[in-house]
């Protein structure tokens, strides 16, 4: 091979070689840049939604953000496994395009629906209060509290919670503990009216009993007591006409019919005076003793032990009183029915033994009033 | 000349091996762990700031290493996103240690809010026996037994909340149960107080 043979194949040799190195830096370096802007912005704006509780106020766009964002990494790892010259970041920067604009929804969602649960809280803590407040009305009326006190220590446990839960941002669960208070609220007045409509819903019969009694003290010139345990009114009527009105207190027990002895109602039914008592016969001042039981009574006993409704070994009690040592601003006796001294002096003066006492639930007015009450719960 | 070639060749294929780095995908898997690991301990709850702050650092590296894996292998550089990966473990770390402490201060506060709201009601029971009676006293003690008996319901329901692992809402129950409990008291004594004069 001559010399100048040899060149050539040198050339030839070379040249291939510098072909190849060509080729290799075409391959190596003829790519698309990596668009690390775009995915900087996608994980930063999926960053701010999450610092936001995006995940709780916008569930639903911020996975959606976050599932973009994952498929973008998937095609971005698809793409650079490729070759350089191969790869094609479109379909990856088109996700990573759709995780920012779902990141940036989430975070603008998660702003409104933070901003609303704020005020539907404030809102309904306000409403919440002044329901809680207005069944209280009734319920210290009727002096329920220790009926419904389980019911009202709930209530108020809840809306501690509930406040509580706010305080640390846990909006969902304030406003959830919130509802669940308003529920409660619910049952309670639910529960009152039927407290309400079973106790003194037959104000319309008593309402008449009380006419015909009113109507015999005019007709006989003579004197008749009216008590009203919802108005909580001792009225003495002579001769057909209203001459005073005490305020009465009763059995701590107070709302329904006497049942039997040691139940602490006090007893509502058609009685007379049975027996005047003075000073030194009583530890209440003066009493006035009513007939109770009397017949009507004594058949009601025997009903409700028969209907399994008070055990049989009850007793029917007695020793119903109307009586001095009153005006302590609640029900507090036995079963009696309790005058401040001064009132009691009152009534002694102008009834006598038989003058009927007539004690009932309720009248038309006041059951009216304690409807009206409940009714003016919102 | 060929094996001089052969020679050049073999040593830029040594070279270029030498100097492709690999992606840190044992970093990787550390700081997905540790994140597991933080979830597992209820960090999202307790520690939900250093947790988020755990998952956007791993996120920001997990698109370095991306960024790097585009590059000509030898220019590939992972050092960034091995910082990153660093700082994502570790504050996945803390999160979980935060966590932790956090959780076990509350259950800790429930343990010692039930274990003194007993005694607190043992007190008041005791107290309305010392209380003055009469009949106005008698109506206003019924009443307290009453509330008493309503806050022992109550306190049935924390202990659930207890069990249940909600410690948060077990420890607003038992504060608001405290409150009720300290506000009898109060009124018990003074009504001794007035008593005494």
């Amino acid at each position: 091979m001559n010399m100048k043979t040899k060149n050539r194949i040198s050339t030839i040799v070379l040249s291939a070689l510098l072909l190849v190195v060509l080729v290799f830096v075409f391959v190596l370096f003829a790519k698309p840049d990596f668009p690390s802007e775009s995915v900087r912005l996608s994980v930063e704006a999926i960053g701010r939604a999450r610092s936001a509780n995006a995940q709780v106020y916008a569930h639903r766009e911020f996975l959606q953000a976050q599932n973009y964002y994952n498929k973008s990494l998937d095609a971005f790892r698809t793409e650079n496994n490729k070759l350089p010259y191969q790869r094609n970041y479109q379909l990856a920067l088109s996700y990573s395009g759709n995780a920012l604009k779902m990141a940036r929804q989430a975070l603008e969602k998660t702003e409104v629906r933070i901003k609303t649960l704020r005020n539907d809280f404030s809102l309904g803590l306000k409403q919440v209060k002044a329901r809680r407040d207005s069944v209280l009305v009734p319920v210290n009326y009727l002096e329920l509290n220790s009926v419904f006190s389980q019911s009202l220590n709930q209530i108020n446990v809840l809306l501690f919670r509930s406040e509580e839960s706010y305080k640390r941002e846990e909006l969902n669960e304030a406003i959830t503990l919130l509802q669940e208070v308003d529920n409660l609220i619910d049952q309670l007045k639910t529960e009152l009216d039927e407290t309400v409509k079973s106790s003194f819903g037959n104000s319309g019969q008593w309402e008449a009993i009380v006419a015909k009694a009113i109507r015999e003290s005019k007709e006989n010139g003579s004197a008749v007591i009216i008590v009203d345990k919802l108005a909580r009114l001792c009225r003495l009527y002579k001769s057909g006409t209203l001459t005073n009105e005490f305020d009465a207190e009763f059995g701590s027990n107070w709302i329904g019919d006497k049942q039997h002895q040691g139940d602490h109602r006090t007893p509502e039914g058609i009685y007379r005076i049975k027996k005047k008592k003075e000073r030194s016969l009583t530890k209440y001042y003066k009493a006035l003793e009513i007939n109770y039981p009397n017949e009507s009574d004594e058949e009601h006993f025997q009903q409700l032990i028969e209907d399994n409704v008070i055990e049989s070994g009850s007793k029917i009690g007695g020793l119903i009183e109307i009586h001095g040592a009153g005006g302590r601003g609640f029900n507090w006796t036995e079963g009696c029915v309790a005058l401040t001294n001064e009132n009691i002096d009152i009534l002694y003066k102008n009834v006598s033994a038989g003058t009927p006492v007539i004690i009932v639930g309720s009248l038309n007015h006041s059951t009216e009033l304690i409807k009206k009450l409940t009714a003016e719960i919102p | 000349m060929k094996s001089l070639v052969n020679l050049v060749l073999l040593v830029v294929a040594l070279a270029f091996f030498a100097a492709c780095e690999k992606a840190p995908q044992q970093e990787v898997d550390a700081a997905k762990a540790a994140l597991e690991t933080a979830k597992a301990a209820e960090a999202e709850i307790y520690a939900g700031q250093d947790f988020n702050m755990a998952q956007d650092t791993l996120n920001m590296a997990v698109a370095e290493i991306e960024a790097q894996n585009a590059k000509f292998a030898l220019t590939r550089n992972y050092d960034q996103a091995k910082k990153l990966l660093a700082s994502a473990t570790g504050k996945a770390t803390t999160a979980q240690t935060m966590a932790t402490e956090n959780k076990a201060m509350v259950k800790a506060e429930v343990e010692n809010l039930l274990a003194t709201i007993n005694t607190d009601i043992e007190a008041t029971r005791t107290m309305m026996k010392k209380a003055p009676k009469g009949k106005e006293g008698k109506a206003a003690l019924q009443m307290m037994t009453q509330e008493l008996d309503a806050v022992v319901a109550s306190i049935a329901e924390a202990n659930n909340l207890y069990t249940a692992g909600k410690f948060m809402a077990a420890k607003d129950n038992l504060t608001a149960n405290k409150d009720k409990v300290m506000s009898l008291q109060n009124e018990l004594t003074t009504a001794m107080t007035k008593t005494r004069k």
